[in-house]
């Protein structure tokens, strides 16, 4: 059976809640607001009615298993009465109605309403909504034209990995694509109990045919037993990748690469930048941010070239940011570049309750520019090297 | 507030010079990107590509610049870009390592000698 979304005329208990939520947000006072006509949507990305697409009004709509509810899905782990998703300031929020097995937000159980930013995920039994803030010019164009593009979209994005919420290391991550798919991609696996490998690539250019790109290059990525390639040295790795898939024989693509391994035992991580700018570490204290890059080309692009890789010590506890350019490369009203410059100092800032480290930034990066939305892919994986 | 970004070219005897301004991103104009590969192609000449008065440089241009830089090469030339030391475009530069494919230079006269020799 598949959804159906109706005018919700019920009261909304949760509505001065959810007001409280908004305004209480570090960052959120001052933001610019949008001029533009995008709306919000929740499109079903897992579960039955994948693909559809749900606009969000000033009226909020009830999500449940069996009418009264808005928005209806055919889901024994549902509550009849879930949560509900609502317009607050201009945001998408969604509070718990009281479910038997709660709503979830970017992998984490919400005990209080919550924002849902463009590009997250809600979560409710079974079924898994991402939240699109597109115009509706844009969607009907993508509607008419690039239905590959949006099913390649919705591959890109299963692949991505769980968040590790529990162990020595732990992640989080955000990906907000931008409307024209862009070629990012990351990963992240133990290798062993005591070696965790972790990856962003970032294809150039956009559309299917990057995202392809990075798919191929992340399926090598993937593999814990590559032949004749030890997965944990940085450099072998990227050598590898630079021989697989040099641009003469792959449609002319070329590929920045940010490879890490990590040595639990030995508190040591190991990476290597391939045209990629720096991934950075910060320490338990939050001092500073320390930049880990090394000086090699673009894969794909020179056969034969020798990677080299570096080394650092890593304090138990600390944080690791890795990031594709659509964080930081973010042109301004005033055409100037926003930078890494501005970028870097948000890592160092306090942590913030109730929220992940990477949707704080997310949201930092936003209050900051103005913008709810980017021209690239704003990727940003964080993980707490214990 | 976008910039379009624009590409224009002289010859003057083996050398092809050719000229991008504005910002070269994925809100601006891919066709540059693709005019700059043809362009290169100019046959028995060097190239050398002005990038000096390029406001932003991203993935698309890369990909444009490697490529021309290896058909012209291949073709047994050479090329060279200008780039202002410091600016986001050299940044850009760096960070991919084009420069370690193709020489680059602060004038138009330094690179012209380069693509010449």
């Amino acid at each position: 059976m598949g959804a159906s979304a109706h005018d919700s005329s019920a009261g909304d208990d949760n509505y001065e809640a959810l007001t409280s939520t908004v305004i209480a947000r570090p960052g959120g006072s001052g933001r610019p607001v949008a001029t533009d006509d995008r709306v919000h949507y929740l499109v079903v990305v897992e579960g039955t009615a994948r693909g559809r697409r749900i606009e969000l009004g000033d009226k909020g709509l009830l999500i449940g298993r069996a009418k009264p509810a808005d928005i209806v899905f055919n889901d024994q782990e549902i509550s009849r009465n879930h949560c509900r998703v609502s317009l607050v300031m201009g945001e998408l929020c969604v509070a718990d109605a009281g479910s038997s097995n709660g709503t979830f937000v970017a992998g984490v159980r919400i005990a209080a309403p919550t924002i849902v930013a463009p590009g997250e995920r809600l979560s409710v039994g079974t079924h898994v909504l991402e939240h699109e803030f597109r115009s509706r010019k844009e969607v009907e164009a993508a509607g008419a034209l690039d239905t590959d593009l949006e099913k390649a979209k919705q591959y890109v994005r299963s692949l991505l990995p769980e968040r590790i919420r529990q162990g020595a290391v732990q992640t989080d991550w955000v990906l907000q694509p931008c409307a024209k798919l862009g070629g990012d991609l990351f990963g992240y696996h133990f290798i062993d109990p005591q070696t965790f490998a972790i990856y962003l690539i970032d294809v150039t250019g956009h559309g299917t045919d990057a995202a392809m790109h990075a798919v191929s290059v992340t399926n090598v990525l993937r593999q814990r037993n590559l032949t004749g390639v030890d997965a944990r040295d940085p450099a072998r790795m990227a050598a590898h990748l630079n021989e697989t898939f040099q641009m003469e024989t792959h449609g002319g693509m070329l590929l920045s690469l940010w490879y890490g391994v990590y040595d639990l035992q030995a508190g040591t991580l190991a990476y290597t930048s391939a045209g990629h700018h720096a991934a950075y570490l910060v320490g338990p204290g939050r001092i500073d941010a320390l930049p880990l890059e090394t000086s090699n080309v673009l894969i794909g692009m020179m056969p034969g070239y020798t990677y080299r890789s570096g080394y650092t010590k890593v304090p138990r506890g600390s944080l690791l940011y890795v990031f594709s350019d659509g964080v930081f490369e973010i042109e301004m009203p005033d055409g100037n570049e926003w930078g890494i410059g501005n970028f870097v100092p948000l890592l160092t800032a306090p942590a913030e309750p109730n929220t992940t480290e990477s949707r704080r930034i997310l949201e930092a990066v936003k209050s900051t520019t103005g913008y709810e939305s980017f021209e690239d892919d704003f990727t940003l994986v964080v993980a707490t090297l214990g | 507030m976008a910039i379009p970004s624009t590409i224009t070219y002289n010859d003057a005897g083996n050398v092809r010079t050719i000229m991008i301004t504005g910002r070269l991103d994925i809100g601006g104009n891919d066709s540059v990107a693709t005019k700059l590969v043809d362009l290169s192609e100019a046959p028995g000449k060097s190239v050398v590509v002005d990038l000096s008065t390029l406001s932003f440089l991203a993935s698309i241009g890369i990909r444009a610049i490697i490529a021309a830089a290896k058909s012209v090469t291949a073709r047994g030339n050479k090329m060279a870009l200008v780039v202002d030391a410091g600016s986001t475009v050299m940044m850009s530069i760096k960070a991919t390592g084009v420069d370690q494919l193709v020489p680059v230079f602060d004038n138009p006269s330094a690179a012209q000698k380069a693509a010449l020799a």
